[in-house]
């Protein structure tokens, strides 16, 4: 199946996620409620990609590639959603002075963590 | 009423070969509920509903379902959820209901009112419809008006035959001086009083920047405090999410937040860039319609009657 992943085409295998197809890409999108061999949750919307033709952006997790989709997973627009649900997921993280990444135990195997960096 | 609506199920049925209904009703309607209940038993006695209706080879059965009256069960999937007796929260589409819907088979989830118009469609050898309304906006629409109008009531109009005005008109005309309109209820974008000249068709209000939405038209007259009523919405909005994606759950709690300061110190500049934010992040990437169209209400409420001012 040919797919163009921001503006290269790729000959993928059917039946498989847009997530999955990006993978192959090599290319990374952030994710935190994705995981492999699970049915996908659809819940942190981090992993939402333009696809040419949808008037709202897709979750790449949750939606099959179809012939001659031409997706974008780095465009202006998708970075700015995404900081912005970034954001609202740090925000509801419940840091504090007393509990922050300095603090917390967890900093060095924090997914979170690695994904605010990456998105910046 | 309950009778085309049942009409309209049992066409709708035939029509896509299926043996099993439901009406799923919100339980705090419990006029209807009762209505609808004796409706179906009546229905069974007569032969109209159950094993080959009338005689003919075709069965079908139909049940009653009450809602726990959650707002995002008026989505489709979440509906079907709710009907199977899961949490009322929005599936992940695709698949859509049509491919895999109520415990895993193919659903058809149609709105009463669309069911009722069947039924009155399927009457004539010619459809009446078809003659009616405009070309992009056909038939008729049942508005319901509440708010600030002496009338408040549901009224049948058709498409394109007058404005936005007209209906408030025919509602008896606004209680105090008119403010604003909510077009088709609160997951709609505003009109101001000065725009609602326009016809009230699909095409003509989108082209105003709102939509028919349910038909649940509000009319707001100028006795109310604006900040209260976007309070009074975003708590709603907040109440209802099903909290299942990020940016509906967390984006409409900070844009409540951002009305409680406001309500305190007052508009700033700031607030406009911030919901705008949130707003193209709930709007492009929320995981179900109700999220997706829950801040156009407030959105444009506070770019109508706040940005302006400050302009």
């Amino acid at each position: 199946m040919k797919i163009t992943i921001n503006n290269r085409e790729y000959d993928m295998p059917e039946n498989i996620s847009i997530l999955e197809a990006v993978k192959k890409a090599n290319i990374k999108i952030p994710t935190l409620c994705y995981m492999e061999g699970k049915e996908p949750y659809g819940g942190c919307r981090l992993c939402v990609v333009e696809v040419e033709g949808s008037k709202t952006l897709v979750p790449s997790c949750a939606v099959k590639i179809s012939e001659g989709m031409k997706i974008k997973t780095h465009s202006e627009k998708v970075r700015k959603v995404r900081k912005t649900i970034m954001q609202l997921i740090v925000a509801s993280h419940g840091i504090s002075c007393e509990l922050n990444c300095l603090t917390c135990p967890k900093a060095t195997s924090c997914e979170l963590k690695t994904i605010a960096e990456e998105i910046g | 009423m309950p009778f085309k609506v049942l009409e309209g199920i049992i066409i709708a049925a035939y029509a896509v070969k299926a043996n099993y209904g439901y009406i799923y009703i919100r339980g705090e309607y419990s006029k209807a509920i009762d209505i609808f209940e004796k409706t179906i038993k009546d229905a069974y006695h007569r032969g109209l509903l159950g094993k080959n209706i009338l005689g003919s080879d075709f069965s079908f059965e139909l049940k009653l379902v009450k809602g726990a009256g959650a707002y995002v069960c008026g989505d489709e999937t979440s509906l079907i959820n709710s009907i199977e007796g899961k949490r009322g929260f929005s599936r992940i589409k695709p698949p859509y209901p049509v491919q895999r819907g109520l415990y895993d088979k193919p659903t058809v989830v149609n709105n009463v009112e669309t069911l009722a118009t069947v039924a009155e469609i399927m009457k004539y050898d010619e459809n009446i419809y078809s003659k009616m309304g405009t070309e992009k906006s056909r038939g008729t629409k049942l508005v319901s008006i509440s708010g600030d109008v002496k009338l408040p009531d549901v009224y049948e109009i058709e498409f394109g035959k007058g404005t936005l005005k007209d209906i408030i008109e025919l509602a008896g005309g606004t209680k105090d001086e008119l403010n604003f309109v909510v077009p088709g209820g609160l997951a709609t974008s505003i009109l101001k009083y000065d725009e609602i000249d326009v016809l009230y068709t699909y095409e003509d209000l989108e082209a105003a920047g709102s939509s028919v939405g349910s038909g649940g038209m509000i009319v707001v007259s100028n006795k109310h405090d604006l900040v209260d009523i976007l309070l009074n919405v975003s708590d709603f909005f907040v109440k209802e999410t099903c909290g299942t994606c990020f940016p509906c759950r967390e984006g409409n709690r900070n844009i409540k937040e951002i009305l409680l300061e406001l309500k305190k110190k007052g508009y700033k500049e700031k607030y406009k860039k911030i919901i705008g934010e949130l707003r193209e992040a709930i709007l492009l990437a929320a995981r179900c319609g109700f999220g997706q169209s829950s801040v156009n209400f407030i959105y444009s409420l506070l770019d109508k009657f706040f940005y302006e001012e400050v302009r």
